[in-house]
């Protein structure tokens, strides 16, 4: 079939963009660190050998949660006092006082099971790159926001939170027992603003009559910038599987956008560093939709990286300059990206 | 229904036997108006065996909404009983608490665990206490579950709910 401009591409048109064949080289790092060969290859293609070493490393070191206070329930000041009488010790995210990394935990209890967690004082973030993306969105905005993927719940209760009950966010999923996740952390954290929907996001513009100033979608993807987490994610995705994950994530920033009212901002996110995921999806959207364009992000919350504009043998708009990248080892964080656009 | 996860759920209009157990409870026990702080109109939102009551489900346009707006309450046993969130913003108002039992650290500790109220962990009582009463801690003043009086003397409380639900029902 020949290639259009003008429509998504198949999965079969995807994996053979994406395509990468591993040198020896990665083959080597890929049995040394327990990887698929072609995930090396792209980290050194996008890094070179070096760069690509330290990710490889910081992947190795566990992260520490992040905990955000419910400020509707309780000042900062007072959930870190709470938390250190029982033997935590906290550390500021310089970016985001509200937030802070667990750095020590006593034996008993988990920072799961305080009384200060039932209460809902707060929410556990695996990291404290997923607050990025709602900062720069609801950066001063006051309004409904629909958040497209939203289970299991930790940007829509930040965003509940930042709009402090004036309005309303929508928060929608496709599984249901995230979605339950989701439920119990607006009930445990009072939270009063938040609609929850059951539904694909690629649906979404057709069964909703309104449109939104703010969007965010959290797509599906592979994780890839969580294996510090998970490091099952070093093999669980094969070639053929991140192309599926590609064409729906570009489907449903395809879909998404029609969610959008003009001038309206939607927030690309995923916790992927791979650049199938990314810069890929969206140079994909750009090519078969001229109603949008990439938007800077309102403040600099600290030394991010640009998105790429150029891998493999593909060119990706200089805009994308302007969308961030979490690296593990540069930021020690997950890695991340995030991409704020704009309807025109 | 089961949906392909596994997990049984329904959602849908609280019945009206139960929004009258509701309503009188706040109306003649807590004596404030159901309205404010309930609304006219509560919903079912079932996850195995857990029934929450909230503000809207059914359709939000043509999308399913399964939940919306404020945790009412937890239907147990086919009774209603209060959210947390909606005793705290009624003893807000109000300036005073009714219906509830302020407890000691050691007592909120078992009581999360599921057990019930005794009465060494009571610090203060309020009436009506012959009834559902709040246990509040007495760290914060947050109300972290419902008991009621058990036994000849009414001096025991048994946990119907607590907070540690967010736990054993989400583990």
């Amino acid at each position: 079939m020949k290639k259009s401009k003008d429509r998504i591409p198949s999965i079969k048109e995807i994996y053979e963009d994406i395509f990468v064949r591993p040198s020896n080289i990665a083959k080597n790092l890929s049995k040394k660190y327990g990887y698929l060969p072609y995930m090396i290859e792209r980290y050194i293609r996008m890094l070179g050998f070096n760069e690509a070493k330290e990710l490889l490393e910081s992947f190795e070191k566990p992260l520490k949660p992040v905990i955000r206070t419910n400020t509707m329930l309780i000042t900062p000041e007072e959930l870190v006092t709470r938390l250190n009488d029982l033997g935590f010790k906290l550390e500021k995210i310089p970016w985001a006082p509200i937030a802070f990394r667990v750095v020590k935990m006593p034996k008993s209890p988990t920072i799961g099971s305080t009384h200060e967690y039932l209460k809902g004082y707060y929410y556990i973030h695996r990291d404290a790159a997923s607050l990025v993306p709602v900062i720069l969105l609801m950066h001063n905005y006051q309004g409904e926001v629909i958040d497209t993927c939203a289970a299991p719940g930790g940007k829509t209760t930040y965003i509940a939170q930042m709009l402090g009950n004036k309005y309303y966010v929508i928060a929608n999923d496709l599984v249901l027992y995230r979605l339950k996740a989701l439920i119990s952390h607006l009930m445990r954290m009072k939270i009063k603003n938040v609609r929850v929907l059951w539904s694909d996001a690629r649906k979404l513009p057709i069964l909703l009559e309104k449109k939104y100033s703010r969007v965010l979608a959290d797509v599906p993807c592979s994780g890839e910038g969580t294996i510090m987490i998970d490091p099952g994610r070093k093999t669980r995705t094969t070639l053929k599987d991140l192309a599926k994950i590609v064409r729906r994530e570009i489907e449903i920033l395809y879909h998404t956008i029609d969610l959008l009212e003009p001038s309206g901002i939607l927030a690309y996110v995923t916790c992927s560093i791979a650049p199938e995921e990314n810069e890929y999806v969206l140079n994909k959207v750009l090519e078969i939709r001229d109603d949008i364009e990439i938007f800077s992000p309102p403040i600099k919350l600290f030394d991010w990286d640009p998105w790429l504009t150029n891998y493999l043998n593909m060119d990706f708009p200089s805009e994308f300059k302007k969308c961030i990248r979490i690296w593990p080892h540069k930021h020690r964080m997950i890695g991340f990206t995030t991409c704020l656009i704009k309807k025109v | 229904m089961r949906d392909h996860n596994q997990l049984d759920y329904k959602i849908g209009k609280l019945p009206y036997r139960i929004r009258s157990i509701l309503n009188y409870y706040i109306r003649e026990i807590l004596q404030v108006n159901p309205t404010k702080y309930i609304g006219l109109e509560q919903y079912l939102a079932c996850f195995d065996k857990y029934c929450f009551i909230h503000q809207g489900s059914g359709k939000f346009d043509e999308a399913t909404l399964l939940f919306s707006g404020k945790w009412i309450g937890i239907v147990i046993g086919n009774k209603p009983y209060l959210s947390p969130l909606i005793y705290e913003e009624i003893y807000n108002d109000l300036g005073e608490f009714r219906a509830a039992i302020i407890v000691g650290e050691k007592g909120v500790k078992n009581f999360l665990y599921g057990n019930d109220i005794l009465p060494t962990s009571i610090i203060k009582e309020y009436e009506p206490l012959n009834t559902i009463v709040a246990i509040v801690d007495e760290k914060d003043y947050s109300v972290i579950g419902v008991a009621k009086p058990i036994g000849t003397n009414k001096k025991v409380y048994r946990n119907i709910y607590d907070i540690g639900l967010f736990l054993r029902a989400w583990s």
